[in-house]
């Protein structure tokens, strides 16, 4: 049973785009323009934080790659990364962090790249909407109120940003599962997931959202957001396999080989052979 | 063997206890027991010992061997399969990831190790003079020794950070070109050597220490009189007798270096792009985050292996040098 929807969305400072009379950016083309606009090395301030550290990265690269109109595999199960579009998508994606995002970016994850953001370093960055709790708590969060939220744009293709579910599952193996059942029914029932939903965890019943004790404290901007992402998405962020961290770190060097500006090209030609290899051995 | 066990403590009651021996009614197995311990302490005092060791010892080195022959997935619905050999030839002659990880062990191990014995026992030899304040500077060096090694990798972390760390606002006060210390696959193991270098010169120190407060007077008062420099005196003298103590400090320290987790998981998890992915933390990758645990049992005994084989080289250095 699904508990948690999130969605990859574009965390912007509205203050920095106001300064600069810019809009919140609406295709990739715009969101490169936007970076590279608000990039001041010199002030401490970086146009935009990526994910950039291998494995971690995969998961937020997949808007940008469905973006480009690629995909992790073909129906036939084969990888897909050396195909035009996949490739486009990684020297986009690297390009993008290398010119406009903050030193070291092929070592960030979240936990980097939120703590830039509340410290007032990065202008932009692309995550996962859970993360709207962290940057808009005044304790921890310098740039508290002044975040803005955008639909991650268009690519050349579609405009798929990613989803991501989390889930509880009753396993096969469990003795009592008429309790694990029991427990699912309260963790997913509406007053829980109000309470959760009202300090920030984005929860996946559609109906808790709308109800009228949250909407009358809530970010309608962010609210929103949420809504046309998950609206628009048509894929999950994981490739589809049963070894997924192995794939994923397998793919990973091809996102810092991109943001370090070397061959994208050989570098996706490798990691299509071992993701090849992966799936051959365990699926 | 039996019989004659039997045989002895009955002929030691005899001795020691007259009063143990059988007259009549059969003595219990406890009082039997008793007296057998009275006689042979230097059988029953070491069992608790030997079984807490091979409980903790031998038991897990014995099923690591056993898990390294099957095709062992994290699962409760997937058996272990038997497949004899061919997690080993997997490993040294497909996986991509291992023989780097080998040789990435070996440097970081060997430019740690080297640059802590060469400070480690500078630093003794200072410490080893009088001077104001010395016991507190001797306390205060072997801090980082104390200190816990996950906190010491973050605080690192804080110290790397290629935006907000403060080594990059040091080599920018310079006017030096700044180093992207862990994401820049050149600089990620050197860095990772420092902290390693931070947190265990204090313990070469420390050995050294030791070895210098054993050293024989006389061979300094005969160099003296012969009129040797203090140069001299040093390479010639002191650290040719402190060569058995050095050895052992690096001995250890190298064992320590080779298995080092903590700094390079927290740091770096192997990152970026691999560049410090060492043995062990391949390892750790296969068993806990591909849940490949008769592959991963397999790469550790050769690790096991790799590391008896470097103890017993160090051991024959130091038989040389005694």
């Amino acid at each position: 049973m699904p508990v948690q929807l999130e969605s990859e969305i574009l965390f912007y400072r509205m203050d920095l785009f106001q300064e600069k009379g810019i809009e919140p950016p609406a295709t990739f083309d715009d969101l490169a323009a936007a970076a590279q606009a608000l990039h001041a090395p010199d002030k401490r301030l970086s146009g935009i934080g990526l994910r950039g550290k291998g494995a971690a990265a995969t998961s937020m690269f997949s808007s940008f790659l469905y973006g480009f109109g690629g995909d992790w595999l073909d129906q036939n199960k084969n990888p897909t990364l050396t195909t035009p579009e996949a490739i486009a998508a990684f020297k986009y994606y690297g390009d993008l962090a290398r010119n406009s995002g903050p030193r070291g970016a092929e070592n960030n994850s979240w936990p980097e790249n939120v703590a830039l953001f509340q410290q007032g370093s990065l202008a932009m960055f692309v995550d996962a909407s859970v993360f709207k709790v962290n940057v808009e708590d005044p304790s921890k969060s310098q740039v508290a109120g002044k975040v803005g939220y955008a639909v991650l744009p268009k690519g050349p293709v579609a405009q798929d940003p990613a989803s991501f579910v989390w889930g509880i599952s009753i396993s096969s193996q469990s003795k009592h599962k008429e309790a694990a059942w029991y427990f699912i029914q309260w963790a997913t029932s509406k007053p829980q997931t109000l309470e959760l939903l009202k300090r920030g965890i984005p929860v996946a019943r559609t109906s808790t959202w709308s109800d009228p004790s949250y909407t009358a404290e809530s970010n309608k901007q962010f609210d929103q957001v949420q809504q046309q992402s998950i609206a628009l998405s048509k894929h999950t962020y994981n490739p589809p396999v049963v070894s997924v961290a192995e794939v994923r770190d397998a793919i990973g060097p091809v996102i810092i080989a991109a943001i370090q500006g070397k061959d994208v090209a050989a570098a996706a030609e490798k990691a299509n052979n071992d993701v090849k290899n992966i799936i051959a051995t365990s699926g | 063997m039996a019989t004659g066990e039997r045989r002895r403590e009955s002929a030691g009651a005899g001795v020691l206890s007259p009063a143990a021996r059988p007259s009549g009614p059969q003595p219990s197995p406890w009082s039997r027991f008793l007296t057998y311990l009275e006689h042979r302490p230097d059988r029953v005092f070491p069992i608790p010992a030997v079984i807490v060791l091979l409980l903790t010892m031998l038991f897990p080195v014995v099923y690591t061997l056993y898990m390294s022959v099957q095709q062992w997935e994290f699962s409760a619905l997937d058996p272990p399969k038997f497949i004899g050999w061919r997690n080993y030839v997997n490993f040294l002659t497909q996986d991509s990831r291992f023989w780097p990880s080998v040789w990435r062990t070996f440097y970081f191990t060997f430019l740690a190790v080297t640059i802590e014995t060469v400070l480690g026992v500078a630093i003794a030899l200072i410490f080893n003079r009088e001077f104001l304040g010395k016991g507190l500077i001797r306390t205060i060096f072997l801090f980082p020794m104390v200190a816990t090694p996950v906190a010491i990798a973050l605080v690192w972390a804080t110290i790397f950070d290629p935006n907000l760390g403060v080594l990059n606002y040091f080599l920018e006060q310079l006017n030096l070109p700044i180093v992207l210390w862990t994401s820049d696959a050149r600089w990620v193991l050197p860095a990772l050597a420092i902290v390693d270098i931070w947190e265990w010169t204090p313990f070469i120190t420390l050995i050294t220490l030791a070895g210098l407060s054993s050293l024989p007077s006389e061979p300094y008062e005969a160099a003296r009189i012969d009129g040797a420099s203090p140069t001299r005196v040093l390479f010639d003298l002191t650290l040719p007798m402190l060569r058995p103590t050095i050895v052992v400090a690096v001995l250890f320290r190298a064992i320590d270096a080779l298995k080092t987790f903590d700094i390079i998981q927290v740091i770096t998890q192997g990152g970026a792009d691999y560049s410090s992915e060492t043995l062990n933390i391949y390892t750790f990758q296969n068993a806990f985050n591909y849940y490949h645990l008769g592959y991963a049992s397999s790469i550790l005994v050769f690790f096991f292996m790799l590391v008896m084989g470097v103890s017993i080289l160090l051991l024959r250095v130091r038989r040389a040098a005694e």
